[in-house]
């Protein structure tokens, strides 16, 4: 996938004048975090929950070579194949090198973000193999040639007239303005591709090492279809989505559909654990997972380990005041909002990467919401203080914090600048309260205004009421 | 690949800041993963009896499930015969006795054996345990009930058993595992559906537009 993480404040401009894309994000506004809050209320036990998954994450990445090794042995065991991948290219290839093993010309995909990271699309087209994707989000992007702009809801960005549009020109029906029928149409085309498709490549929500399965979850049953009807079964997934036990498992599932959609339980919630068996008359054959590590290894004990816990479930976009203004494609890259300002910069470089840790305000939602409790702006600003040891963050920036610094250990300059310009910006906002122009600004007063001052700084206001309150006896 | 498997490990490795567990820990792993404990349950998720059977109900009709209460299993063909109106497409059965043995013929019922295909109207299988937490059924794949009669036809029924209905998840792997793992564990809470446009939902995407489910 093309990177255009370094463009990402233009992005952000162009989105934000984008008034289909507003329409279509404020679906995201009025849904996800009402219903996740519903949900949450009517488990009273989610906080504790939370606090179990985190340690059982952080249990599973200090032990996660012992697991991938259990779950490599329990795959094999049960007549499956485990392959490893360190980098993208090799993932590529090891997917491409079993779908030539069986001569396969087309296959079926069930969303998985993972082979969005490696670009398998692109590579298996490159090499004469059409990929076709069955989530009906990914099924449209694919035939507008989009990619998606949020981890489980990828065609976010779109509204009704886009689908009834493509729709209509690649499927050569006529035009419908019904969401039924539209996917009553999807349903029909894509019945012909499950059957006809040679290899079926899913993701995996959580891989099991207690019994070597891996599992996915879905509302539409397409990822259930691409992996029973094929003759081989390829599970792309990462090292780090570890659930070592069943009972593990059910814990994040209960925290997974909450946070995600909001809903009781996602519909399909599928555990796969090797091929079909002696006397199965329908599954695949053969049963493959390949592990995709990507850098992930680096991250394990260092400043980023906490981001590895992450199930992927997009609460923390979901509730993010800058994703939903700007939306998903505005990041440059395959994972958007908090999560992704976090894991871009490790995957393409924060030299790509810098605009997306400084787009945050802080505001702590995310982390508010996040089910394994990652602390996402602590991680964000990690990548600020790299940028600034590195010096790559904004020349203006580092100046004015330098120049903030050297004014903050000369305390009475800093009282007597401070208080100037605290009098100077009351006496211009006197009228309105408020500046709506500064000369060194504007980036600020574009958009907003800024609150004017009070006639006296917090120091001097400080001072006078001790001194008052010393006047008065109590 | 087995280069990559080692650079994997051996960078994982380096981050923890160790080499590989020492014997005696990896066995308390393995110690711990064959007998897995329980996380926190939620105390719904606890529920027995009436108040785990009610829990179901509820919660799979919220699904959108539908269920039809019957007090015998010979009272399922009629309401097959029922949901495929003037259908003559037959219906899939799983081939546990306790569905072959009915009386289909008596029912006007033509039934098949087959694997499911594009274009199949109807299902009917059994299941092992309804989950009453979130109304999931959950289904193993086995010789006699192929996982594709789960997911192509229009309309999944489920014969579903009172005593069979469990109170949360972790039961539900506890009976999973008293015999051979399956291929696959399909846990089914309620019909195919999609939010993909417009984040409107709209059911019947890939999977069974309805699921039926006979509660005996």
């Amino acid at each position: 996938m093309q990177i255009n993480s370094p463009q990402f404040k233009d992005n952000a401009r162009i989105a934000l004048a984008d008034a289909n894309l507003q329409k279509a994000l404020g679906n995201l506004k009025a849904g996800f975090p009402g219903k996740r809050a519903a949900a949450v209320s009517r488990l009273p036990e989610f906080e504790q929950l939370r606090d179990q998954a985190q340690d059982i994450k952080n249990h599973a990445i200090e032990n996660l070579d012992f697991y991938l090794e259990t779950f490599e042995s329990k795959v094999q065991e049960n007549g499956g194949h485990v392959h490893w991948a360190s980098s993208n290219d090799d993932a590529c290839q090891t997917i491409l090198d079993i779908c030539r093993s069986v001569g396969a010309r087309t296959v079926t995909k069930g969303k998985s973000m993972v082979t969005e990271e490696i670009g398998l699309n692109e590579f298996l087209q490159q090499h004469s193999i059409e990929p076709i994707e069955t989530d009906l989000g990914e099924y449209i992007l694919q035939l507008r040639n989009d990619h998606p702009s949020h981890i489980i809801a990828p065609a976010i960005h779109l509204n009704l007239p886009d689908v009834s549009e493509v729709f209509a020109e690649k499927h050569g029906t006529p035009r419908k303005d019904d969401p039924e029928a539209l996917m009553q149409e999807a349903r029909d085309v894509l019945r012909d591709h499950f059957v006809a498709a040679d290899v079926g490549i899913t993701g995996a929500n959580f891989y099991v090492p207690e019994t070597g399965s891996t599992i996915i979850v879905t509302n539409e049953g397409n990822g259930d279809l691409t992996q029973t009807l094929p003759k081989v079964h390829i599970v792309v997934t990462s090292i780090e989505k570890c659930a070592p036990t069943l009972e593990d498992l059910s814990l994040f599932l209960r925290l997974l559909a909450r946070s995600a959609t909001g809903q009781e339980c996602t519909v399909y919630n599928t555990l796969s654990s090797g091929p079909r068996q002696p006397g199965d008359q329908d599954g695949p054959e053969q049963f493959h997972v390949v592990l995709v590590d990507n850098g992930r290894s680096d991250m394990v004990g260092d400043d980023l380990q906490d981001m590895l816990r992450c199930i992927r479930c997009s609460a923390c976009m979901n509730h993010c005041p800058v994703y939903s203004q700007i939306g998903g494609h505005a990041y440059g890259w395959v994972y958007p909002g908090p999560m992704g300002s976090v894991l871009t910069p490790k995957m393409i470089g924060i030299h790509d990467a810098g605009h997306l840790p400084n787009a945050s305000t802080f505001c702590g939602k995310c982390e508010s919401v996040c089910p394994v409790r990652i602390p996402l702006p602590k991680l964000m600003r990690h990548w600020r203080e790299t940028q600034h040891q590195q010096q790559t963050s904004p020349a203006t920036g580092r100046i004015a914090i330098a120049g903030w610094a050297w004014l903050a250990r000369h305390p009475r300059l800093y009282h007597w600048g401070s208080s100037i310009a605290v009098k100077a910006m009351h006496l211009l906002g006197h009228k309105k309260g408020r500046l709506s122009s500064l000369p060194i600004g504007r980036g600020w007063t574009l958009w907003r205004d800024l609150p004017a001052p009070q006639s006296a700084s917090f120091q001097q206001q400080w001072a006078n009421k001790k001194h008052k309150s010393k006047g008065t006896p109590s | 690949m087995s280069l990559a498997r080692h650079q994997i490990l051996s960078r994982i490795r380096k981050g923890l800041g160790r080499g590989a567990l020492p014997e005696e820990k990896q066995q308390q792993l393995h110690a711990a993963m064959a007998q897995p404990q329980r996380n926190l349950v939620p105390q719904r998720a606890q529920a027995q009896g009436q108040a785990a059977i009610d829990m179901f109900v509820d919660m799979a009709t919220e699904a959108v499930s539908e269920i039809i209460h019957i007090n015998q299993v010979e009272q399922i063909p009629a309401h097959i015969d029922n949901l495929m109106g003037n259908d003559s497409r037959p219906l899939l059965l799983s081939q546990e006795p306790e569905l072959t043995s009915l009386d289909w013929d008596g029912a006007n019922v033509s039934t098949t054996a087959r694997l499911a295909q594009k274009g199949d109207l109807i299902s009917l299988t059994t299941c092992i345990a309804g989950v009453a937490e979130t109304g999931t059924l959950v289904l193993k794949s086995n010789p006699k009930s192929p996982t594709t009669l789960n997911l192509l036809p229009d309309i999944h029924c489920v014969l579903l058993r009172k005593e069979q209905i469990i109170g949360g998840y972790e039961d539900a792997w506890d009976l999973v595992r008293q015999e051979k793992l399956p291929r696959t564990v399909n846990f089914i809470t309620g019909p195919s559906r999609s939010a993909d446009i417009e984040q409107k939902l709209q059911m019947g995407a890939h999977g069974p537009k309805r699921l039926v489910i006979f509660l005996l």
